[in-house]
């Protein structure tokens, strides 16, 4: 029955995963946001996501948020333009680096 | 024991045949409501209107003219027409749906089954998600807008139902 569950969790995890993305994507475009700011929404919305489901959820909500943000701060990176500053790039990657360390500092502590 | 497995076997099927017959079950009723559109003889009378064109890159520009009068024919915009109350069915219904297998699926007490659910929800998601709108743009921001209100109620339901469960779970 454990196993049953687990699968349920994985479901909800994967529907997190494709609502989320879809709903910054959205978001973004029905509010037609210029592209450096696409770049800080999805940027933001990714960390805060990847922050809760690395230090607050369990099983499949973690699950879904984790890859969600993950996915969403990578999204970040198609909205990046040339004119825009290499800094906001470095700073998202710095970010989530910093969030995956402490993440796993904590779990093997 | 043999019970049991035949009885997981079981779920696992319904939960697989959910996943197929439900969004199949929307894809054939959308067409089944939605106007008829003759592509064959649309695009006969397309290449027709071409014909003076043809003959190779350097036509382009009078091919480019031509396309340009075909867009004010009287055919084009009846297609355009068909394609967009279909766009608009589609999403509605698989819109609906999607949201009301988020809750089904949310409720139901066999987990397998309920996984079934979930994902034919997303299958239903993706089926008004990637294909574009061929609406006018005043329509195009509408149902995109629509778009907007179906993946946020969903979201919301499992973002809802996902908390509830993992908090369940973390009090085992």
């Amino acid at each position: 029955m454990e196993a049953d569950v687990k699968v349920r969790h994985m479901a909800y995890g994967i529907s997190i995963i494709v609502l989320f993305n879809r709903f910054l994507y959205l978001c973004a475009e029905n509010f037609q946001f210029s592209d450096m700011y696409k770049v800080l929404f999805f940027g933001v919305c990714g960390i805060i996501a990847l922050l809760l489901g690395l230090f607050k959820f369990h099983k499949g909500l973690s699950f879904g948020l984790v890859i969600g943000g993950i996915i969403a701060t990578r999204l970040a990176w198609f909205y990046y333009h040339a004119k825009l500053t290499d800094l906001l790039h470095f700073i998202v990657s710095i970010i989530v680096l910093m969030v995956l360390s402490f993440a796993l500092y904590r779990l093997y502590k | 024991m043999e019970e049991i497995i035949s009885k997981r076997l079981q779920e696992w099927l319904i939960s697989i045949a959910f996943m197929i017959a439900i969004p199949g079950a929307v894809h054939f009723g959308c067409n089944l409501i939605s106007p008829k559109i003759d592509n064959n003889e649309y695009f006969e009378q397309y290449s027709k209107f071409l014909t003076p064109a043809k003959g190779g890159m350097e036509n382009a520009q009078a091919r480019a003219a031509l396309d340009s009068e075909w867009k004010k024919t009287s055919m084009y915009k009846e297609r355009q027409e068909k394609l967009c109350k279909r766009d608009g069915i589609r999403l509605l219904f698989s819109g609906l749906l999607s949201v009301g297998l988020f809750f089904l699926g949310s409720l139901c007490t066999l987990p397998i089954v309920a996984a079934g659910l979930l994902s034919a929800a997303n299958i239903l998601v993706a089926m008004y998600s990637f294909a574009p709108f061929q609406c006018s743009d005043v329509f195009n921001i509408a149902f995109t807008w629509i778009e907007l209100f179906f993946v946020t109620i969903g979201f919301l339901v499992v973002l809802l139902y996902a908390y509830y469960y993992s908090e369940s779970a973390n009090h085992k």
